[in-house]
């Protein structure tokens, strides 16, 4: 159940993201910002933060996949090239076991920046749209960042229990 | 950075990126159909979101409707008075429309005509929508099953939404207005549209006509270029799609103009509509067909 319980839980946020998130933001905040919930990637960062880059990688560029099938507007591949980058930059992070919360949410915060400023030059490189850069800012990735850091600090500690445990499992494994 | 990344890992990094760039090149707005394993994903992934937007809509719902509750009374009173307009309406509709039917008998219309505007309107469930701002698509429950094929217009009981992108068995993507962009690679089409009560008329050179290219996302509001300097459009007019581009039907209502002013060149006008769709909070969706005529 434990092994198997990273994908369920990057899957069931794959379904919930596109439904229940636009429904749970507040309507007044979406008049002002629009907000791009990762939720995703949070877990992702966690994997790499906490386990090791390679599955961080791997998980990053199935799931980005996914979600680039299922919303494929403009182009396949941002979520998936996004994913597993960031993924694969937080598990080459200096690891450090203090278990200090304050550090960790703010490597969430630094990679969600990372992965909104990614999309926003793949969206701008293919010339997809034309949004300046100064309002996509302000607008879409700072409010994100905040936004995703809410549910970083959500689901710290089931997700550092979980963490630990599989670390254990594999310390046993070993 | 060299040092904790070896030879070996940029090499890979490289060509990871490499084929990530050629991915999306190849995929770069173009495809309208997908190949039966993505399908299958978009499906099945669709399906299982099917069972969660409704309930997690109709539990938010169900707190902006305790709030708006003072005014739902007042909105019924007018509703009733409505009601009884609207049969009323109905009723000479029905005679206008036998009268409509024989005059174009007499008139000797031909069968192509005569199905141009009978179009059929198929409700459709969202089942999701994007979480990125930069990709406004949406998903609905109809799909290649259901007959419905890219570019048919998608609207809702307030106006225009956008447009069938892509298509699988039993569900599609639509892309919204939103995302509509006058950039090189974003194949979006424009709209041609015009002025409910100026529509162009042939043997009249008065009608209004503009296209609507871009959505300007930092006001929320839909750019029509190409109004020509002597047209009679004013601000506060209702916009119209045309059905003049071909791809979208004729009569859905779009907007109302906000603002007027010289376009880029300084030939045509430049005028600003605000739509009447709210793009967020969408529960179903009107896919609209057009009959083809054999």
């Amino acid at each position: 159940m434990i092994r198997n319980s990273l994908w369920l839980i990057l899957m069931g946020l794959l379904i919930l993201e596109g439904s229940l998130i636009h429904w749970l933001i507040p309507q007044n905040w979406q008049d002002i910002v629009q907000i791009s919930s990762n939720f995703m990637l949070i877990i992702i960062l966690y994997i790499g933060l906490y386990l090791n880059r390679h599955s961080a990688l791997l998980y990053g560029l199935a799931f980005g996949m996914l979600h680039d099938f299922v919303y494929y507007g403009h182009i396949l591949g941002v979520y998936s090239f996004g994913f597993g980058l960031i993924g694969y930059i937080a598990g080459m992070m200096p690891r450090r076991q203090s278990g200090l919360i304050l550090s960790t949410l703010l490597m969430m915060g630094i990679g969600v920046l990372l992965f909104e400023l990614t999309k926003y030059g793949v969206y701008r490189l293919f010339d997809v749209m034309n949004m300046d850069f100064e309002f996509a800012f302000t607008h879409i990735m700072l409010p994100s960042v905040l936004f995703n850091m809410l549910f970083a600090l959500a689901v710290y500690i089931p997700m550092r229990k979980l963490m630990e445990a599989l670390q254990g499992q594999k310390v046993q494994a070993d | 950075m060299l040092k904790f990344m070896g030879n070996k890992r940029l090499i890979v990094l490289m060509l990871g990126l490499i084929c990530f760039f050629i991915l999306m090149g190849l995929t770069l707005s173009g495809r309208t159909s997908f190949y039966w394993p993505e399908k299958f994903l978009k499906d099945s992934i669709a399906w299982t979101q099917s069972l969660f937007y409704r309930p997690a809509a109709s539990v938010s719902g169900f707190f902006e409707d305790v709030s708006k509750l003072k005014t739902i009374h007042e909105e019924n009173q007018i509703l009733k008075k409505r009601l009884t307009d609207y049969a009323l309406a109905t009723q000479q509709l029905n005679s206008l429309e036998d009268q409509n039917k024989r005059y174009k008998e007499a008139l000797e219309f031909t069968e192509r005509q005569k199905q141009v505007s009978n179009y059929r309107y198929r409700i459709a469930d969202v089942i999701a929508a994007s979480p990125d701002p930069y990709n406004g698509t949406i998903t609905v429950n109809l799909g290649e099953k259901d007959g419905i094929k890219p570019n048919m217009a998608v609207m809702n009981v307030d106006g225009m939404l956008g447009r069938v992108l892509t298509v699988t068995e039993f569900t599609s993507n639509v892309q919204l207005l939103t995302d509509l962009s006058d950039t090189q690679a974003n194949k979006s089409k424009a709209i041609s549209a015009t002025v409910k009560g100026k529509e162009y008329k042939s043997g009249q050179n008065q009608g209004s006509y503009g296209m609507i290219q871009s959505f300007d996302k930092e006001k929320g509001l839909l750019i029509m270029n190409q109004v020509d300097v002597n047209d009679r459009l004013e601000i506060g007019d209702t916009v119209i799609t045309s059905g003049l581009g071909k791809v979208f039907p004729s009569g859905i209502p779009v907007g109302t103009v906000v603002s007027r002013e010289p376009g880029d060149f300084g030939i045509t006008h430049k005028v600003a509509v605000k739509p009447f769709a709210d793009f967020r909070h969408i529960y179903e969706v009107f896919i609209v067909e057009v009959p083809e005529v054999k």
